[in-house]
């Protein structure tokens, strides 16, 4: 999966978690405890734990499993629910004490998408204020959206239903785009079904980092590539600060740049193959 | 990659700043004509959508007045509102008032916190059953004399034991009152009185004043003592922002009083009381039922042909709903319509994927025969 499909997968998937949390949020509005911020606690729960949920299934729509995306889904619409809890009462409070006039709509959507975002994005591959940057994006763009909607088609229903489908696409491409953009080392799949696809190594570089599983095993391994000839576990990365070092824990064996390896320390450009597969190691600088 | 990045950042940036300056504090402000002077001074939306409007009318003196409740008129958003109940002077409910008093070392000159602790206590003598009140004072720090209780003892045996010393906090001292009174139901009232200028505070006059809950709340503001005179900068230390105090009052449904002495003093406080007590509430249920974030503007109207006396006030309020409350859900076809636009698009890259490596899997095997060649 390339760059541009990972996000046009990521921004729909996420259009797909606001317009799911739109119907919810029309079917409960906000009036369904006495205290309002109280139906917001939960009303943000729900947006941010759909959202989550569906731009988490991304990662295994670009890995092409399931059970992965299952995986990886569950975790992000569980952190994206506790994300929007907090985050929809805050963001209220702020939109009612700057006055709830129109420019107070899309600050207020920034935080919420802010701190969904962060949520969002912590089960990703990067850092994670590069969701929360991305959040905070879509939420702008979603709040302008919606109050714009409102000016125009006095329909809040409609504007409503585009502002919160623009919030879920805007936070899931921006999650996708911001890691790229930011990202400083990953791996490239350079052939097979998963042509194309990247997974971000960043947070494995640092020394502390626990070191990351590359297998076939959406359960058991870190980076999944859907190969038969790749073990579940098949080798082991190991961030060493400034580089990775590339340990085989297989019976059929990794290669680098051809040579059958045990451990070995990967350099910009390095090539590897394990099973029928071959990737490609990137570092910018 | 810096390439893309700085740009992006700088517009970010820059798209920030101008939502931070678009978007300056806009509490209700209170404009009013006429005769008599109408002010709707605080706005209770805690049962919304049940809305409690509590008015006073006052002649342009400042006297409170008591009116015909049946010639009032409220408008929300320009149309008529058909009101569950008006409850005229004297039945408004009861009456919670927090007495803030500036307790700086500069209270001690000219005995005035003697007299603010007198005329506090006058105040208090005149709670009517089921009022209540509290007692803070502020100095560099905001301090809770007395809870609020309907104990008359108590409250004025806290404010025998307040002494004076060291710095202004008034916001502070707002931002706690505000605090203390968001939790309770009725009419709710802060009185603030202060001999100089804020110049402690954490917090600024905006942010206290945001501080308010849905319930509403009235600060009225008070000065005492010198006023700087008018060619002189206003010293850091001492004499009255009245601007800013005028403000704070004008903000929050609130009136300014300004006391040279003693006299002056005793006089604004039972002025205060009595248009307190002497308010109209208006309770109703508004037809704009739902939180949609949106902010109804509210117009009392007095007008009375006989006697030929008339006023108008205009404030407004905002129910809530930053992800706004719609009538009904929307029809599930529409739902499931979008939803399988959204589905059909997410898969089409797939399919055209899965059909593209079909075509690429046959070349890619004519290309392994040449390599192994």
């Amino acid at each position: 999966m390339s760059r541009i499909m990972r996000f046009y997968t990521y921004g729909l998937l996420g259009a797909i978690g606001g317009l799911i949390g739109w119907q919810i949020s029309n079917i409960l509005g906000l009036s369904f405890t006495d205290n309002l911020f109280l139906s917001e606690v939960i009303v943000g729960a729900l947006l941010g734990g759909v959202i989550g949920l569906l731009i988490g299934f991304g990662e295994g729509f670009a890995a092409q499993s399931f059970l992965f995306g299952l995986r990886k889904s569950l975790l992000s619409a569980l952190l994206g629910a506790v994300g929007g809890a907090i985050a929809l009462p805050i963001a209220e409070g702020v939109f009612l004490s700057i006055g709830g006039q129109v420019w107070g709509r899309p600050i207020g959507w920034g935080i919420f998408g802010l701190l969904t975002g962060l949520a969002t994005g912590i089960t990703g591959g990067a850092q994670l204020w590069k969701g929360g940057l991305g959040g905070l994006i879509g939420g702008l763009l979603g709040g302008v959206l919606l109050e714009g909607a409102r000016l125009m088609f006095a329909d809040p229903l409609m504007g409503k239903a585009a502002g919160l489908m623009l919030l879920g696409a805007s936070v899931g491409v921006f999650i996708a785009l911001i890691v790229f953009l930011l990202s400083r080392v990953w791996l490239e799949v350079t052939s097979g079904k998963m042509l194309g696809m990247e997974f971000i190594l960043d947070k494995f570089l640092a020394k502390e980092a626990p070191a990351a599983a590359i297998g076939s095993s959406p359960l058991k391994s870190d980076i999944v590539v859907a190969d038969p000839d790749i073990a579940p576990q098949h080798a082991i990365l190991k961030g060493e600060g400034t580089y990775f070092t590339l340990k085989d824990i297989s019976m059929s064996g990794t290669y680098l740049d051809g040579k059958k390896i045990e451990v070995s320390r990967l350099h910009a450009g390095a090539r590897i193959r394990m099973g029928k597969s071959e990737m490609v190691y990137h570092e910018k600088r | 990659m810096t390439r893309i990045m700085k740009p992006l950042l700088t517009v970010s940036l820059v798209a920030l700043m101008l939502l931070a300056s678009a978007c300056q504090v806009s509490t209700p402000k209170v404009e009013s004509q006429g005769q008599y002077v109408l002010q709707i001074t605080q706005i209770d939306t805690t049962d919304f959508p049940l809305v409690d409007v509590y008015i006073s009318v006052q002649d342009a003196a400042g006297e409170p007045q008591v009116i015909n409740t049946g010639k009032l008129q409220l408008m929300e958003n320009g149309q008529p509102v058909s009101s569950q109940s008006i409850r005229g002077s004297g039945e408004a409910g009861a009456l919670t008032t927090l007495l803030l008093i500036d307790n700086s070392g500069s209270m001690n000159y000219a005995d005035k916190l003697e007299s603010a602790k007198d005329v506090a206590k006058e105040y208090l003598s005149q709670m009517r059953g089921g009022d209540q009140a509290g007692v803070i004072t502020f100095n560099t720090k905001v301090n809770v004399v007395q809870e609020i209780t309907s104990d008359r003892d108590a409250l004025e045996d806290a404010i025998d034991g307040i002494s004076a010393n060291s710095d202004t906090a008034l916001y502070d001292a707002l931002v706690k009152a505000i605090e203390m009174l968001n939790p309770l139901s009725g009419r709710k009232a802060i009185i603030v009185l202060t001999d100089g200028m804020d110049n402690q505070s954490k917090a600024t006059a905006d942010e206290a004043l945001a501080g308010i809950g849905f319930g509403g709340l009235s600060i009225s503001t008070i000065g005492f003592g010198q006023i700087p005179a008018e060619e002189e900068e206003a010293d850091q230390y001492s004499g009255i922002d009245e601007a800013a105090l005028r403000g704070i009052a004008e903000n929050a449904g609130g009136r300014y009083g300004y006391a040279e002495n003693k006299e002056e003093l005793s006089a604004i406080y039972d002025q205060m009381r009595r248009a307190l007590q002497s308010e109209v509430v208006i309770s109703y249920v508004t037809p704009l039922s739902l939180r949609d974030g949106v902010r109804r503007a509210l117009t009392v109207t007095l007008s009375d042909r006989y006697s030929g006396v008339g006023g108008q006030s205009q404030t407004g309020y905002n129910p809530g709903g930053l992800v706004p409350e719609v009538a009904q859900p929307a029809s599930w076809l529409l739902f499931g319509g979008i939803l399988a636009v959204l589905v059909v698009l997410l898969c089409i890259p797939l399919v055209v994927n899965i059909f593209k490596s079909k075509k690429a899997g046959k070349k890619k095997k004519k290309i392994k025969i040449t390599l192994k060649d």
